[in-house]
């Protein structure tokens, strides 16, 4: 999952990336309002922490060109003012959700991963897929009840292709999603995790859960 | 209760219309008694004259004797009655009483017999019916020797009236201290009724509808100055209040985004296991994050002391070249950062001042001319005296300042840089320097240019 923090603290903009980056998403920082416009309308966002006091353009303004260009990425806007004007006129503007400063980080996790799931067809924090469990809040994975030990990238990736269960996902569409634009990535790479997830999720299981659609990409469904 | 207009008021009226009341008639009481004295001693008088007279017209045709007989019984009208009150007697003079007029001689009873004396003798005197009489005794000399002619007249008609009179005023006293306290009351009420919801109008004025006001029209005249007057205070209140809560809520929202950094620096790293290096690195950014938010408390503390005028400054006197001296010293390390030089040119201009303060107001005019200069730039300080006053000029070489934007720098909590792609302090600064030097006489200036450059100019009186 690929989330674009719009912060021009340059130190909470940084702490707010390794926090989001530990828990395995994948971060793209910008320091103003025009640098986040671009970032948003550019990559394949899936959701954009945005606060609302920017150098160059508000938050707010940089919200209502994205909805004007069609863009729809969930949006959660940061401000350090809780009047309640702002935060109608926030929602108002187009935003998802809204969180005043300070806030708990827990809790922009768990509003990032509450809009991620809005956007798919997956409604619960437990995505579950035949006797595969994944706790998208503790990062747990579990198979037949047997916890499962993945790396940070091979957790993205089975998130990724756990919330869109039963569809064909591309190999570029994953490496979007798993790798920021910093990253110089072949498109090989997925297959070289896929085979890294095959090897723990379904090898040793009955029932294959990842599968390769020929020509097109990925596909985590029960067989 | 007792502090009441009202109460005072009617007290107040109640004992000057009581004096006033018992001053007419205590007068109209000794007026009464003086005048019915004086009607009974005319009255007397005019009988004595009238016996003399007689009596002088008798002793020319030679019938004194008989007429004195006469005198004595054959008397009609008040004076032939007995104990009428109106009694006459003639004395010789040895003391003998010669005639009695019947009034007298019917009861058996006299007037007390007094000294003779040619000059007419007033008294009041206990009568021979025990009642008041008004006396006269005159001497008079004839050829039979000289006659003592008195008259008297009783006054208890008239002391009955004056008691009845007395009688009546007592009653009626306290009849008139109650309807004049009540009339007073009434009237107090009346006049005071409109200070009463104009009391209840200002009551209703909280901290929640301090933008109310009172009506002044419609206002009885004397209450117009006062409603005119609260509603200043209340312009000045109002103000005090927003600027109060502005300050708060700015003051608030600038330690939010320190507070967030530091917030979530601690939620991150505490969210899983990390070495040492972690630690140290996350510690020293909340450290520095904790150091911004002194400051800004720092310069809110500064600023509200000033407000309350709770800093005491202490004048001493200054050479500014010296303090700038120290000030370029200061800072001149994060402006060779930056590759700015700072020149500092002019000469020694002594003021009277808090060294503190100074140092204050000319560190962040010096900061603010490196920060928003642009890379390599110059900073030129310039000191002089024009007209008794010390000129500090500082030039800089950065992006300027909109001419919309000169005013608004120096209140609290504005940042120019906001719109710019910077970031900085805590939009404090410029509102200290400005309260430091207007304590102390003085005044800034800003004269810039868009793209060229903006100068500070403080002003300040020389020390003599």
């Amino acid at each position: 999952m690929r989330i674009l923090i719009v912060e021009d603290e340059k130190d909470l903009a940084a702490i707010i990336k390794q926090g989001l980056e530990e828990e395995g998403y994948v971060v793209d920082v910008a320091h103003d309002g025009e640098e986040g416009l671009y970032m948003a309308e550019t990559y394949p966002i899936d959701v954009m922490v945005l606060d609302v006091m920017l150098p160059l353009m508000d938050g707010l303004t940089v919200l209502s060109n994205l909805r004007k260009k069609g863009v729809q990425t969930p949006v959660i806007l940061l401000t350090a003012r809780d009047a309640l004007i702002d935060k109608i006129k926030g929602l108002d503007t187009g935003a998802d959700d809204y969180l005043t400063k300070p806030f708990v980080f827990e809790e922009l996790l768990a509003r990032i991963r509450s809009l991620i799931r809005r956007k798919g067809t997956v409604k619960e924090a437990v995505i579950r897929i035949a006797d595969l469990e994944i706790d998208t809040a503790s990062h747990q994975v579990r198979r037949a009840g047997k916890s499962i030990a993945l790396s940070a990238k091979e957790y993205s990736l089975l998130e990724f292709l756990a919330y869109r269960k039963g569809s064909v996902v591309s190999r570029t569409d994953i490496v979007e999603h798993i790798y920021n634009e910093d990253a110089d990535m072949d498109s090989n790479v997925v297959d070289v995790y896929i085979n890294y997830l095959r090897n723990k999720i379904d090898k040793e299981f009955s029932g294959k859960l990842i599968h390769t659609v020929r020509g097109a990409g990925y596909i985590l469904k029960e067989e | 209760m007792l502090n009441s207009i009202k109460l005072k008021l009617v007290i107040w009226f109640v004992i000057v219309f009581s004096f006033f009341f018992a001053g007419i008639e205590l007068f109209l009481y000794y007026k009464l008694e003086d005048l019915t004295v004086k009607l009974a001693d005319e009255h007397v008088n005019s009988e004595i004259q009238t016996l003399a007279n007689l009596m002088a017209i008798e002793e020319v045709q030679g019938k004194l004797e008989s007429e004195l007989q006469e005198l004595g019984a054959a008397v009609t009208g008040v004076y032939a009655e007995k104990l009428s009150g109106h009694y006459y007697q003639i004395v010789s003079d040895d003391g003998h009483i010669l005639v009695r007029s019947p009034s007298l001689a019917l009861a058996e009873e006299s007037l007390p017999v007094l000294n003779p004396s040619h000059e007419p003798d007033y008294r009041t005197i206990a009568g021979p019916n025990g009642e008041h009489v008004r006396m006269l005794s005159q001497t008079f000399d004839f050829s039979i020797g000289r006659l003592t002619f008195q008259a008297a007249d009783s006054l208890d008609e008239t002391y009955e009236l004056m008691g009845s009179f007395r009688k009546i005023v007592l009653l009626a006293f306290p009849a008139v201290f109650i309807i004049c306290g009540i009339g007073v009351f009434l009237i107090t009420s009346w006049a005071l009724k409109s200070l009463k919801s104009f009391t209840a109008k200002v009551g209703q004025i909280t901290e929640e509808n301090l933008s109310q006001r009172l009506e002044e029209r419609g206002v009885a005249a004397e209450l117009k100055p006062l409603a005119a007057s609260f509603n200043t205070m209340l312009s000045r209140l109002e103000e005090s209040f927003s600027r109060q809560k502005q300050f708060l809520s700015d003051a608030s929202h600038e330690l939010r985004t320190p507070t967030t950094i530091i917030k979530s620096f601690c939620d991150v790293t505490l969210s899983r296991e990390r070495g040492a290096a972690d630690y140290k690195e996350s510690i020293k950014k909340i450290g520095d994050t904790v150091n911004r938010m002194c400051d800004i408390i720092n310069r809110i503390l500064v600023i509200s002391r000033m407000d309350n005028k709770t800093i005491q400054f202490k004048p001493v006197k200054i050479d500014l070249m010296d303090l700038m001296k120290d000030v370029k010293k200061l800072i001149e390390p994060s402006a060779v950062n930056k590759g700015i030089s700072i020149d500092l040119e002019g000469k020694g201009v002594v003021v009277k001042g808090d060294r503190e303060g100074l140092t204050e107001v000319f560190t962040n005019i010096v900061e603010n001319a490196i920060k928003y200069n642009r890379p390599n730039g110059t900073v030129s300080i310039d000191i002089n005296e024009y007209m008794g006053s010390a000129i500090v000029k500082v030039e800089d070489t950065g992006m300027g300042i909109p001419e919309e934007e000169i005013e608004k720098i120096f209140d609290r909590f504005y940042r120019v840089d906001a719109s710019r792609g910077l970031t900085v302090g805590s939009g404090l600064g410029l509102s200290i320097v400005r309260t430091i030097v207007e304590a102390h006489g003085g005044k800034v200036e800003v004269k810039s240019q868009v793209g060229k450059g903006s100068a500070f100019i403080v002003s300040m009186p020389k020390s003599l």
